[in-house]
């Protein structure tokens, strides 16, 4: 079920109408209940995986409370992980394994082994797993008790607004929440207008902005060699702007959802692109994820305690699993390179660029000085994207020396570019549809609340006219329908 | 508390806002036509008194081109209406007809046959919306998209929801946004379902039908369409009868038509096949706007025919002179100014154009004279005179609007300045003097009727559809 669906917009209501009359000890089963109804609208018989997750990690959580020792503790903390991503590994990694084991084996004459299993790659399987994995060392850390409630827990694991996209969720803060929905009444007539304003603007971003932008992003990846520098640079452009509006817009909805609810699930993305520097980037661009790496791949490692290179290391090797967890191709771990790349750089970089600038005598702190920054980082991040969006490495090279090389700036007057899949009027409402994208963002930059939260405290006739105007906006110029058919959320694929 | 429930009056004050919003947006961008240029029958239908139709035609566009219930009332005074959609499928025929008997109880329900050639999926997908969505949502076009469509298939099954929502089909219609979305048609006030078209070409008529006499079997779905449109007249107490207006049809085509017709005899049912049986002295130079449509010269003929046909087998009035019926009237009267434009378009000399165009008075005439160089003005001068055009006036150029049998003078070429003229509450007549054939020189809307190539345009501009139907220049 997405949530840009008919399905949806009739399942919520349902759900919350529900939520709201049962008795309070019966909403978490309720919420159970209808968080595996949501999985199961994809493919019912994957919904075995989850509960697979659920069970082992939850059992082991107990054993893991229940061990006196730490290397029985540790023990248990390996099995659970080792399982988990054992089957994470079986279903999304082991067709790249085993293609690039046949490359191998194929250089000395060795004989291709073609895959035993015929897979579908389970939807969300990345984000749960990740999230109950981070249970189970949160347990072991002891920063949570081992939750005894299974329904509790399982609705942590499978809790649907973030079920199948995130935001992934820690222990200590979705847990206690699941908990208190039996206690108190968690929803409010606050938590309703925030929360339905941030969905308003996640379909808003999702349908109007980077549905629209896909068209072009498509067409132009699609055919990359029959275009110039300017096609190909507003290509990456608008690619960055789609996988931005799509993500973030996704994690929007899931919030919104969640709060009518009275959930705070973490914020997933908070002004991406108005960030200084790449580490900025980093800690604003899907939050949820990058903090997930940091507690539970970076600071293992050994984080920056173990000196410079090993930091520089384990930084690299942090956002090379981040680029294979994106997706079981090379291109994916191309672009988690990168970023470890510019990060290292970054930090080797870093006081030598610092004395360069102050010997110029150049200020820091004019807007300008903070646009420049944040206009190369734009940069960096738009390159690295190429490569993300490319379906291969070879083409993603190929796609950036064909933007490096082949100036057509005419193309900027004589019209063509309306021929990369929207027309003027397309075009035109794309345009102002990201300048409200850029309104909303030097809003939560400057007020620093996410939009939902903002428009909360206006006045009432004010945010009636926003939900109205986002609404008729979504209904009228969102990307939805029969003649559409590519309404699938980026990130489900992880 | 009454913070309470001034929190709990402002959600339903907004789902209140939200729906109105939604609602009249809905209006704006649905599908609003049923057989092109915004023209529904089904809204025509929505606005006849209740019970006030007794005979209904059912079918494709053959049907509204050749069927016109305004021959039948100027006749016979028979309260005719035409139900028929733009490539109606036949469980489209069946759940309009169904629709229909909701509201009105006809006496008689001629169903065209040629709804049995084709299914939903053969036919484009403009028919297929125009079909699906033109029925109100309601239990019965639930039924049409299951019949259409099944719910065996997942797609299917999505395809019957975005029908029922009908948003996730017309939202994309913001793209196409015309005039008569905002406003309704005025002609879907009173017409009778048909469409007036005095287009002609020249047929072969041993094209009409295929000629083959073979009768092939019918499939379980003819047979069950056919059982269905039996049942309903029964339930509804009408009685039906199967046509074949004259039209090419390939030769599998044909046989199973000769099956239908076979199947209906055995049940009773009578076909009026003009394929065949029933070819009427049609003119195929004339009577034809193509192989497969009758022009209003032809539907004439077609209608009477059915007229006659009517009187003599079904029991019906004469409503005329009822005040009930006005619609059919009205219906006639357009029929009236349509035969006029079309004369208007058909004479040969200008005198002739403004010979007629002086009888009339349901029109603005704007006459306009840009083309500054010309020795022959007598002969304009002339036929101008008819609608009281001095020399002297015509001798500068300008514009000139006719309207009740007087001529104004609205603008003087060359006098640089702009000027208007309403002719509606949407539609105001704009002139200018750009030079000798420039654009821009008469524009109603956004529409130029500047002349281009003539010495002297006149744009005919209808008070009551407001609009402008014919632009001829001399």
């Amino acid at each position: 079920m997405l949530f840009n669906s008919i399905n949806y917009v009739i399942f919520f209501p349902i759900v919350l109408v529900l939520y709201l009359l049962l008795p309070k000890k019966a909403k978490p089963v309720w919420l159970l209940l209808c968080s595996y109804f949501f999985y199961m609208c994809w493919n019912p018989k994957y919904v075995v995986l989850i509960l697979f997750t659920t069970l082992a990690t939850y059992v082991c959580g107990l054993l893991i409370g229940k061990a006196e020792k730490v290397p029985a503790k540790k023990a248990w903390v390996g099995v659970c992980v080792g399982v988990n991503l054992a089957i994470l590994f079986l279903f999304k990694y082991f067709d790249f394994f085993l293609d690039n084991l046949n490359r191998i084996t194929s250089l000395f004459g060795g004989a291709e082994v073609k895959s035993p299993f015929e897979f579908l790659l389970p939807v969300g399987i990345s984000f749960y797993t990740f999230q109950a994995i981070g249970y189970v060392i949160d347990v072991y850390r002891g920063d949570i008790k081992a939750e005894k409630n299974i329904i509790d827990y399982a609705l942590f694991v499978s809790f649907f607004p973030q079920l199948v996209a995130g935001p992934i969720e820690r222990s200590k803060n979705l847990l206690p929440q699941i908990k208190s929905i039996k206690e108190k009444n968690l929803f409010t007539y606050e938590n309703l207008v925030s929360g339905f304003g941030t969905i308003l603007w996640g379909l808003f971003m999702k349908m109007v902005i980077a549905d629209r932008a896909l068209i072009v992003v498509d067409q132009v990846f699609a055919r990359y060699y029959q275009y110039g520098t300017v096609e190909l640079v507003l290509g990456a452009i608008l690619f960055s702007v789609q996988i931005y509006a799509d993500f973030a817009g996704y994690s929007l909805i899931a919030i919104g959802s969640a709060r009518i609810m009275g959930i705070r699930l973490m914020e997933n993305f908070n002004t991406p692109y108005f960030s200084l520097s790449i580490a900025d980037f980093w800690s604003k661009w899907h939050i949820s994820l990058s903090t997930w790496f940091k507690d539970y791949v970076y600071i293992p490692l050994g984080g920056n305690r173990k000196g410079k290179i090993r930091k520089y290391f384990n930084l690299f090797i942090t956002f090379l699993v981040s680029g294979l967890w994106h997706g079981a191709a090379w291109h994916y771990v191309v672009w988690g390179v990168l970023h470890g790349f510019y990060r290292v750089f970054g930090e080797i970089t870093g006081k030598a660029r610092e004395k360069i600038t102050d010997k110029l005598g150049v200020s820091k702190s004019p807007f300008s000085f903070r646009f420049g920054k944040a206009f190369i980082t734009c940069i960096l991040v738009g390159i690295a994207w190429v490569f993300f969006r490319a379906p291969s490495i070879g083409v993603a090279f190929a796609y950036l020396k064909r933007m490096f090389t082949r100036p057509d700036f005419w193309v900027l007057s004589d019209e063509s570019l309306y021929n990369l899949g929207l027309d003027r009027r397309e075009a035109a409402i794309l345009f102002i549809a990201l300048l409200a994208l850029v309104a909303v963002s030097v809003i939560r930059h400057v007020k620093k609340e996410e939009i939902g939260v903002f428009l909360a405290r206006q006045n009432l006739w004010f945010r009636w006219v926003i939900f109205l105007v986002l609404i008729a906006c979504i209904l009228l110029f969102g990307e939805y329908g029969t003649d559409f058919s590519s309404a699938k959320f980026i990130y489900f694929d992880f | 508390m009454k913070k309470k429930f001034l929190k709990i009056a402002s959600v339903i004050l907004f789902l209140v806002l939200l729906f109105f919003m939604i609602g009249r947006l809905y209006k704006v961008v649905s599908w609003k036509d049923t057989s092109g240029d915004y023209y529904s029958s089904i809204d025509q239908l929505k606005n006849t008194p209740g019970n006030t139709i007794d005979v209904v035609f059912v079918g494709t566009s053959h049907v509204y081109c050749g069927i016109y219930p305004s021959v039948m009332w100027e006749e016979q005074g028979i309260s005719a209406f035409n139900m028929a959609v733009s490539g109606q499928d036949r469980y489209s025929a069946y759940h309009d007809v169904k629709e229909l008997v909701k509201t009105q109880s006809p006496k008689a329900v001629f169903v065209d046959l040629y709804c049995m050639t084709y299914t939903y999926d053969e036919s484009i997908e403009g028919n297929q919306h125009r079909n699906m969505m033109c029925l109100p949502t309601s239990a019965n076009s639930y039924e049409l998209l299951k019949d259409n469509l099944g719910t065996e298939d997942a797609e299917n099954r999505e395809k019957i929801k975005e029908y029922l929502l009908r948003w996730p089909i017309v939202h994309t219609r913001y793209k196409e946004l015309g005039k008569y979305d905002y406003l309704d048609l005025p002609e879907n006030e009173y017409l009778r379902g048909e469409m007036v078209y005095y287009e002609t070409s020249a047929v072969n008529m041993d094209d009409i039908g295929s000629g083959s006499d073979i009768v092939s079997e019918l499939t379980d779905e003819d047979l069950d369409w056919l059982d269905k449109m039996v049942k309903l007249s029964e339930d509804s107490g009408f009685r039906l009868y199967f046509t074949m207006l004259p039209c090419s049809v390939s030769e599998e085509a044909q046989q199973t038509l000769n099956a239908a017709k076979v199947y209906a005899e055995e049940k009773g049912i009578v076909t009026l096949d003009f394929t065949k049986d029933h070819l009427l002295d049609f003119d195929a130079e004339r009577d034809f706007i193509d192989i497969a449509h009758l022009n209003a010269i032809g539907a004439k003929k077609i209608s009477s025919y059915f007229g006659e046909y009517i009187v003599q087998n079904v029991s019906v009035q004469d409503h005329r002179g009822d005040e009930r019926y006005e619609l059919w009237e009205k219906d006639l009267n357009y029929h009236y100014r349509a035969e006029f434009v079309h004369r208007l378009q058909s004479v040969g000399t200008m005198e002739e154009f403004t010979e007629l165009l002086s009888e009339s008075s349901d029109y603005t005439v704007v006459i306009s004279r840009e083309f500054t160089y010309d020795e022959s003005r007598e002969n304009y001068l002339n036929a101008l005179g008819a609608l009281g055009m001095t020399e002297e006036d015509f001798a500068v150029g300008g514009a000139w609007v006719y309207k009740d049998r007087t001529l104004t003078k609205v603008y003087v070429n060359e006098s640089g300045q702009e000027a208007s003229y309403p002719l509606s509450k949407y539609d105001s007549l704009i002139c200018a003097f750009n030079g000798d054939y420039q654009p821009g020189n008469i524009l109603i809307g956004n529409e130029d009727y500047s002349n281009r190539g003539f010495y002297l345009g006149i744009t005919v501009y209808d008070n009551e559809l407001e609009r402008v139907v014919l632009f001829r220049g001399f």
